[in-house]
């Protein structure tokens, strides 16, 4: 009976050792968007923090997979007659986006270590990145490499979101206003807050999407309100 | 394929799809799961998922 004790607490420990964990170190950046107006150079920026976890190579699920988390809100920048441009912590193809951009502009590593490897290319980029639109993904693929970007009809009704193109602002915003770039950026700042102040309704929806249904559905009448939810302009609110 | 088999296989994937999938329905789909809605498996469409905070804070992203 002992030994059936001793193997079961034997192999319970193997168990947990595979299971454990290791944490790379945190890093941050500053997404920084900026517009050209009539009325001058407009910019806004947010500061997004990333941590990795990376699963023990012995994990019985997906062993070594490395799992990032991404905390942190939208861009806002404040543009002529009262607008307000969003771009969010996704992309068009990714909800992960804002945890995924600066390692799809770092080396790629492989094997043994490798998350590790691209968290410290990251810490060692130094200065803005420009983001390109797109960024091959293979044969015939490509992957969206800018956030998406957003606007309201009425800041107190999420279901009046409209996607902004990001090679056409003027056609959303007018003549004269157009993106000129989009910038990353290693940084120490702390990660930005408030966007509650702008968006006071991301308090009270925390779950769902924007239209307020629970899931993105088929149905949907509002097809971009039901893909999008407060994650995607908030992420691990603190409150 | 027989119905009570692919029903079963369905109810599998439905546990595993949406936010953090495994099972792409597209090369160009996302393990994020946007872009799903409409796409087919077999003869089935997939209508609804869930993508909202909820299903992102139960999983976290994947690094590419």
């Amino acid at each position: 009976m002992r030994m059936i004790a001793g193997f079961c607490a034997f192999l319970a420990a193997m168990l947990l050792a595979g299971c454990s964990e290791s944490s790379p170190p945190e890093y941050r950046y500053r997404l920084k968007v900026e517009v050209e107006t009539p009325e001058g150079l407009k910019t806004g920026s947010s500061v997004i923090e990333v941590s990795t976890q990376v699963a023990s190579k012995n994990a019985i699920i997906s062993p070594g997979r490395a799992t990032m988390r991404a905390r942190g809100e939208a861009v806002a920048v404040d543009l002529p007659d009262g607008r307000t441009l969003f771009a969010l912590m996704r992309s068009e193809s990714q909800t992960d986006w804002a945890s995924n951009v600066m390692s799809l502009l770092a080396p790629s590593y492989r094997g043994e270590g490798a998350a590790k490897e691209k968290i410290r290319a990251i810490l060692r980029m130094q200065g803005e990145y420009d983001l390109p639109l797109y960024k091959p993904a293979g044969p015939g693929r490509r992957r969206h490499m800018y956030p998406m970007l957003v606007t309201f009809g009425d800041l107190d009704d999420p279901t009046s979101v409209e996607k902004v193109d990001p090679l056409d602002l003027a056609a959303t915003f007018g003549e004269g206003v157009k993106l000129k770039r989009i910038t990353v950026e290693v940084t120490d700042d702390p990660v930005t807050t408030g966007i509650e102040e702008r968006l006071a309704w991301l308090s009270s929806q925390k779950e769902g999407m924007l239209d307020g249904r629970r899931n993105n559905t088929i149905k949907a009448e509002n097809r971009l309100a039901n893909d999008l939810s407060s994650f995607d302009f908030v992420k691990e609110r603190t409150k | 394929m027989n119905r009570e088999v692919f029903l079963s296989l369905l109810a599998l994937d439905s546990y595993n799809r949406g936010y953090g999938q495994s099972v792409l329905t597209n090369s160009s789909d996302e393990l994020s799961g946007v872009n799903q809605l409409g796409r087919t498996i077999g003869n089935a469409t997939i209508i609804e998922q869930r993508i909202d905070s909820v299903a992102q804070m139960h999983y976290g992203d994947t690094l590419r």
